[in-house]
This record gives structure tokens, sequence and C-alpha cells, in this order.
């Protein structure tokens, strides 16, 4: 699962997911920014059939874990 | 020719529209600079003061021009949403409709390909009227939403 999750991210921003480590910041991806966000978040939620509520949407834009960790959650609560 | 006068049959002009197009959203770098740009350049008269929004960080002045309303807006720093799309370029940010019931509306486009990542909240700019974004899936794009209470 985790995999998959890292290879989305990567392929939605147009990176190599050798760039995206659990630490990584939005600072850190030039891709990564407010609207490339929600294209992930979206993507996300077409890929796994979950809802993100308006307010993970700014909790999932601090690292890469915390992105990771969301759609986890979701995932494992279907 | 004769179809782009598209007020006599659309919706909006039959009583039947569920939103109707409010603003369009204008990101810029000074506030100042681009309202006399849009006013000494375009025509556009000055609606409103410059105000500052706290939730999303930016400073807003609407004008407008025949029916047209164009919302100018300037992130105030690196905090607000709207700062990326500026240092993209700026420009043409979102649409915004005007809704009568701002809830149900939501709910129709999310069950049509938008996602909301801002909940309804009172909005400075409008007088305290309920406004909330959404973002189109198929688009790319990010659409407002304003509770006109009609």
């Amino acid at each position: 699962m985790e995999e998959r999750i890292k290879l989305i991210f990567a392929t939605v921003l147009n990176i190599s997911p050798d760039q995206v480590h659990d630490e990584t910041k939005p600072d850190d991806l030039e891709n990564w920014d407010s609207m490339n966000h929600l294209l992930l978040v979206a993507a996300f939620e077409d890929e796994f059939s979950i809802n993100i509520e308006p307010e993970e949407i700014g909790d999932m834009w601090k690292n890469y874990t915390a992105f990771k960790k969301l759609i986890m959650q979701k995932v494992a609560q279907q | 020719m004769e179809k782009l006068h598209c007020v006599q049959e659309t919706d909006y002009a039959k009583g039947r529209a569920t939103m109707t197009v409010d603003h369009i959203g204008y990101v810029v770098d000074s506030i100042e600079k681009s309202k006399d740009k849009f006013t000494k350049q375009y025509g556009f008269s000055v609606l409103s003061d410059i105000v500052y929004d706290p939730l999303q960080r930016v400073r807003l002045v609407m004008l407008c021009s025949s029916q047209h309303r164009i919302e100018l807006i300037e992130p105030v720093d690196e905090h607000s949403p709207s700062y990326d799309f500026l240092k993209k370029g700026g420009g043409f940010h979102h649409i915004c409709f005007s809704v009568a019931d701002i809830d149900a509306s939501i709910k129709k486009l999310q069950g049509e390909g938008h996602l909301l990542f801002v909940k309804p909240k009172e909005a400075i700019l409008f007088g305290g009227k309920k406004v909330a974004f959404l973002y189109s899936k198929e688009d790319k794009k990010i659409i407002e939403l304003v509770e006109n209470g009609e």
C-alpha cells in the first residue's frame, strides 16, 4: 500500500518516487504547491473511492508522512 | 452570431438557474497597481474598499464593468493559500457563482466531481455572506460559491 501511495503521489506531481520521503515537506518539492495539493487529494479520492474532509486537506499539507497516514486511515476505514 | 446573445435563452433569463456567475477572481501582486490598471485602462469602476481577509491572508477589492464583476486578490505573504498561484504568474484564479442555498449546492457539486476544500464561512468582502471553495476534478480549476440569501 505504501509503495502504491508513493507511486501515485509522484506520478501526479510528475516527479520521481525517489524524491519522496517520509520527511518530505511541500517546501522541498517545487511541484507540491497549493494547487497541485488539490490535484493530489482529488486523485487519491478517485483512486481509492474515499472522501477527504476540508480540514483534512490542510492537515495533509504538512509533510508526506501526514499525507500518507491520512490516505491509509481512510482506506482502512472503508 | 445570434447565439452569442445568450441572455434570452439561458436558464437564468427564464428564472430556472440555480447558479449564476457572481464574479471572477483574479490574483495580483499589487492590488493598488492592478486597481489603477483595471480602472484607467479597462474602464472598470470600483465597487468596494480594499479589505483584508485574515482567513485567506489576502487583500481584496471588487471592481465592475457593465454587469461583470472582478475580484482582485493580493496574497499578503507566503502563508496565503493563493501565494503559490501568484508565484506561477497569477491572473485568472476562480469563478464565483451565486447560489440560493450554499449547503445544497455544495452537496450537488460534490456528487458531480468537485472537492470541497474550504467549508462555508462568512466573507468580509460580501458583508458576512457565506462563501465556500471547491475544486473541479475535471477542469482542475477552483470555483467559489456565495450564498445570496434569496
